[in-house]
């Protein structure tokens, strides 16, 4: 049991306010102004280090008293909302933020913090799913929307030609009907769901996309273009305390998982600590056992994402590396 | 009460307790705990069946619950298969049948995206209740939410079939809802889904209230996603395998992984359950929405009101057994520690000596009684054998000291006799060589005072003799103290000033003048006394005090007092001067001379008196010696006769013919000089037979007897004279002087009796006494 959720979560932490190191000026603007982060999935551990910079006040230690925390809906693209400047910030994935960049959103990367995705396919192995060309004339469920580019390029690059593939809830509930034979799901997340839901890991053959060709880095943070020129400050407090809250996130486990507990409650999203705790994990896993830069996107790893926007067959407005990345 | 004695044997009552209280306790606990163990499993064994039953029952009427609602949807969806668009006011229409049926919270026509043209009709009704009232409306993405993805709407279109989701939250109703959604076609292409949202408020309300008390109902959907819970946080929250998992119980675990595949119900236990705790879980399948009904009760519930009737058995058996263990104990202790602790008492009491202590032989016990019987005889004969023995030895130890007493006696008198007799000898010896007459005289002189302490000597012998063998009597006649008092001064105030010291006698005005008693043995008391005093005095005075005390009633208690300021006595020795045979110490003897008997004397004489006779001293500074005796007063005017000892002899006419017996050469001198002194002659014969021949030859006046004679005794020949018809007085003189030797002479007919040695005086005074002219 977490504990019980005693403050509203998401509210404006009076107790911190302002760094005193900041300019006057900048600081008054960035505290009267409103910033609206767009998460791209319900409060679960992957979004760890916000909810903590929220929690423990590291947005308002940067002077950023008003900070909302959004959470998208399925179906919907957080970076369209992004870019209609419904939001200031969203998190997607990179390959995601490539292909809407790709299209011509005024969208920037401005930190890339998970250097792979977590992206996996799950069989049943009742299906007579054991090896990667099993899956041909499968019934596979997806996600679709932002979540779909990745999965398609997994079907291309290993010459997988389903049998049908079909929308899959956010519950996984078609495939726990046994409605598909696979499902495309997070390592971090959904196999941890499918495990609590009564299926058992014998029962399943996982196809980790990394492993299988589609090596993509995961979530990285956005904003527009125009709201990066004209609030450099704001966005430059943001990724601080959004960096100070993962550190807070993987040394304070317990009182992290606590935090992200109630922030699912807030949603009605209900989810316990265990599962919560592992995603955590996973989580750490896929920020910090990178060789490079934390929180740069390297180029390769562009690199490899325009490679596979290209590869499904999306036209690419722009391709430079320095545009589409920018260190505010 | 120790039972156990530190380093030693264990006490009988240790024994005991451990012997019976054991057993006792492990019987009492054996039956406690099989009475538990078949309560409890009877207990179980109702507790597995009831439970079974009443969650089989509840999942029934769950189950006909969800398959009305189901039925509800179905039936919708088949009035909306082949009908193409209707009017607003139909759905409405049908959507409020479904809404007013019993149970259905929300009911929803949701068509797929590209049913209509976009924008024609609005896409999909709707009627929700909100508390009592109910409310129509149309579902619309922009306004709500894309249900394309939700799976009460993908579920049913992907599977062509009604199904029941697994309860979430439902933004539209702000509630926990399940649904039941049934897709519906047109020409064999899907429309839309029918779906009904029930609450769990409502599925909660039909499980009813007919759980067994104490447990708990727990209903987990068919993915395991817990729907109720007595814990509100950990419904949505889990799924039965993540709770589990946090209950750390693998069996559980295993359990929640099991129930996936189950189609019948049953009952299991797990240590560690759903709850936290020990726990039975009945389980049974709802068989329309594949969900799975748990009641779980925890053991403790069964257990508790199982406890209390144990405790009440524990306490009753505890009691029972308690006072069957104290009753025995009880009952043991009093018939077998208590006759045996009487033994080691009596044996206690025989070792300190107390040997006719025994034990009381009352053991109802056959055993005990036995060895208290054997016990007491045992004791009954060594203790009568050991008084014996020490009887004997005490009299054998009286007999060596008495032995040892008369010894020391003896060699102290012929130490006494000894020493005048060799100053006899010795004087003889000179007198007989000297030839001035007036040397002579000087040691016959010497002699006759010799002669006479031997005398003395042998006269306290006798006494003491006497008195011992109760063979002395005391005279009772008149007499007067003065004449005592005049003796005493006669006798020691010569000798008191020779010592140089003051030899006083004080007569209190209180002494009658005459009293009635032995004269001559209180005399001799107040000689002993005064002698003694003058004997161990050699400065100051002899004080002798005469009181009358309580004289009345012509009774008189003469209280004498001989004090002196001589050497003193020591108490150690006080004690035992008035025993026989004791001198303060021997050394006293040789110093002082004296047998010693003199105090022992006094002692018997004035308890013979009736009196005492006791003493004060303080060494180096004198001594008190005060007696006390009861003399009968005699009044003034009663003829008291003059004592003879101041009266002239009486004359003896020189004409008496006197017969003298007497075998012994000396005596026979002795007698014949004494009678020629007092003018008188005499016929000599030396036994009884030539005293006869002499008698029947002359005439004789009186005949002087000798007792032991060869031939004939004295005694023989007086009672032949006497049958003779011999009438003449026949006085005895013999060295028998016992009294009892007085008593054979008077019986053989003799007439008086004169000591051996002869008294001048006395031989004179008692011849002219029995001359038959006198």
């Amino acid at each position: 049991m977490h504990a019980p959720c005693t403050a509203e979560p998401f509210t404006l932490r009076q107790e911190h306010t302002c760094t005193p190191d900041t300019p006057l000026t900048e600081n008054d603007a960035a505290a009267e102004k409103t910033v609206r982060i767009l998460l791209q999935w319900m409060p679960q551990a992957q979004f760890a280090g916000y909810i903590m910079a929220q929690e423990r006040g590291f947005f308002a230690e940067e002077g950023l008293s008003r900070v909302e925390l959004h959470w998208a809906q399925l179906g919907e693209s957080p970076l369209r909302i992004l870019a209609k400047g419904d939001m200031d910030f969203a998190t997607a994935w990179l390959v995601s933020g490539l292909q809407r960049w790709g299209e011509g959103l005024p969208i920037v990367n401005i930190r890339q913090f998970m250097q792979h995705s977590g992206s996996v396919l799950i069989a049943r192995k009742s299906s007579n799913i054991e090896k990667i060309e099993d899956l041909n004339g499968k019934t596979i469920l997806t996600w679709g929307s932002d979540f779909g580019l990745e999965f398609e390029l997994f079907l291309k690059r290993n010459a997988i030609i389903p049998g049908k593939v079909l929308p899959l809830s956010n519950s996984l509930a078609p495939f726990l009907y046994g409605l598909a034979d696979a499902t495309q799901a997070m390592d971090y997340s959904e196999y941890l769901r499918l495990l609590e839901r009564g299926m058992k890991a014998e029962e399943m053959t996982i196809f980790p996309f990394a492993q299988y060709k589609v090596d993509l880095a995961g979530d990285g943070l956005y904003t527009r273009v125009n709201y990066l020129q004209e609030n450099r400050k704001i966005v430059q407090g943001v990724l601080r305390a959004v960096e100070r809250g993962w550190d807070y996130a993987f040394t304070h486990e317990d009182e992290t998982v606590d935090a992200v507990l109630c922030a699912g409650d807030a949603r009605k999203f209900r989810s316990n600590r265990n599962y919560q705790l592992q995603m955590l994990r996973s989580i750490r896993m896929l920020m910090q056992g990178y060789d490079g830069t934390p929180g740069e996107l390297a180029r390769k790893d562009f690199e490899a994402a325009r490679a596979a926007v290209i590869e499904s067959g999306l036209a690419l407005h722009d391709e430079s590396y320095e545009r589409f990345f920018q260190r505010p | 009460m120790r039972h156990i004695l530190p380093h030693g044997p264990i006490s009988l009552r240790g024994m005991i307790i451990y012997i019976m209280g054991i057993p006792l306790l492990c019987m009492a606990l054996l039956f406690i705990y099989i009475g538990y163990q078949k309560a409890r499993a009877q207990g179980i064994v109702d507790l597995r069946t009831v439970l079974m039953e009443r969650t089989a029952r509840q999942a029934s009427d769950l189950n006909l619950f969800f398959g009305r609602m189901s039925r509800y949807a179905d039936t919708l969806a088949i009035t909306l298969n082949s009908t193409g668009p209707l009017e607003d006011s139909v759905y409405r229409s049908l959507l409020a049948d479904v809404l007013s049926c019993d149970g259905i919270n929300g009911v929803i026509i949701a068509f797929d995206a590209g049913v209509f043209p976009a924008g024609s009709v609005p896409p999909s009704p709707m009627a929700i209740e909100y508390g009592e009232q109910s409310e129509y409306g149309i579902f619309s993405k922009e306004k709500d939410y894309d249900y394309a993805y939700s799976d009460w709407f993908l579920l049913p279109k992907l599977a062509h079939r009604g199904i029941w989701t697994d309860p979430s939250y439902s933004t539209l109703q702000n509630n926990m809802v399940c649904a039941y959604s049934a897709p519906f076609f047109h020409n064999k292409v899907l429309q839309g889904v029918v779906s009904v949202a029930v609450s769990v408020e409502e599925i909660n309300r039909n499980l009813g209230t007919i759980n067994v008390e104490g447990s708990q109902l727990i209903l987990v959907s068919q993915f395991g996603t817990i729907v109720v819970h007595p814990d509100s946080d950990v419904i949505l929250r889990h799924t039965l395998v993540s709770l589990s998992h946090e209950r750390a119980s693998p069996e559980l675990v295993d359990f929640a992984y099991s129930l996936r595949n189950t189609s019948t119900g049953g009952v299991v236990r797990f240590d560690k359950g759903l709850l936290g705790m020990n726990e039975y879980i009945a389980y049974t399948p709802i068989s329309h929405t594949n969900w799975t009904l748990l009641s779980v009760i925890p053991e403790s519930v069964v257990l508790g009101p199982l406890m209390q009737s144990v405790w009440g058995g524990v306490y009753f058996v505890f009691i029972v057994s308690g006072l069957m263990f104290f009753c025995s104990y009880w009952l043991l202790t009093h018939e077998l520690v208590q006759p045996l602790r009487g033994l080691q008492q009596v044996a206690h009491r025989f070792a300190e000596g107390q040997l006719q202590t025994q034990v009381d032989a009352s053991s109802k016990i056959y055993e005990i009684l036995c060895l208290e019987k054997a016990f007491n005889t045992m004791v009954g004969q060594v203790g009568e054998s050991m008084a014996k023995e020490i009887a004997a030895g005490r009299a054998r130890s009286y007999a060596e000291e008495a032995s040892k007493a008369k010894s020391d006696f003896l060699a102290r008198m012929s130490h006494e006799i000894r020493t005048p007799m060799s100053a006899i000898l010795g004087l003889t010896h000179l007198a007989l060589k000297e030839t001035s007459p007036g040397q002579q005289y000087g040691y016959l002189r010497k002699i006759q005072r010799a002669s006479k302490n031997m005398l003395a000597i042998i006269n306290d012998i006798l006494d003491f003799s006497k008195i011992e063998a109760g063979k002395l009597t005391l005279e009772m006649a008149p007499f007067r103290l003065e004449e005592i008092i005049t003796t005493l001064e006669d006798m020691f105030s010569s000798i008191a000033e020779e010592k140089g010291l003051r030899f006083l006698i004080n007569v209190d005005e209180s002494v009658p003048l005459y009293l009635m008693g032995d004269a001559l043995r209180l005399t001799q008391v107040l000689m002993n006394l005064s002698n003694n005093a003058l004997k161990f005095t050699e400065q100051g005075s002899v004080t002798v005090c005469m009181r009358g005390m309580c004289c009345v009633d012509g009774l008189c208690m003469l209280a004498i007092t001989v004090q002196d300021t001589g050497i003193g006595i020591a108490p150690e020795v006080q004690k035992q001067l008035f025993s026989k045979f004791s001198q303060a110490d021997s050394s006293t003897t040789r110093k002082f001379g004296g047998t010693g008997l003199g105090l022992a004397i006094c002692k018997l004489l004035v308890e013979l008196m009736g009196g005492t006779i006791s003493l004060e001293s303080v060494v180096g500074r004198g001594s008190i010696f005060r007696v006390r005796v009861p003399l009968s007063c005699v009044p003034e005017d009663v003829d008291v006769p003059i004592a003879t000892a101041h009266t002239p002899l009486p004359s003896i006419p020189p004409s008496t013919r006197i017969l003298v017996a007497e075998d012994n050469d000396i005596n026979q001198e002795i007698i014949v000089a004494l009678l020629k002194h007092m003018g008188l002659s005499c016929r000599l014969v030396s036994n009884g037979k030539q005293a006869l021949q002499a008698l029947h030859e002359e005439v004789f006046d009186i005949v002087l007897m000798d007792i032991q004679m060869p031939e004939m005794d004295g005694l023989s020949a007086t009672v032949a004279l006497r049958s003779q018809h011999f009438t003449m007085p026949v006085l005895a003189m013999t060295a028998n002087a016992m009294e009892e030797d007085k008593e054979h002479c008077r019986a053989a007919g003799m007439n008086a009796h004169i000591a051996k040695p002869i008294d001048p005086d006395i031989l004179q005074s008692t011849i002219a006494f029995w001359l038959p002219s006198s």
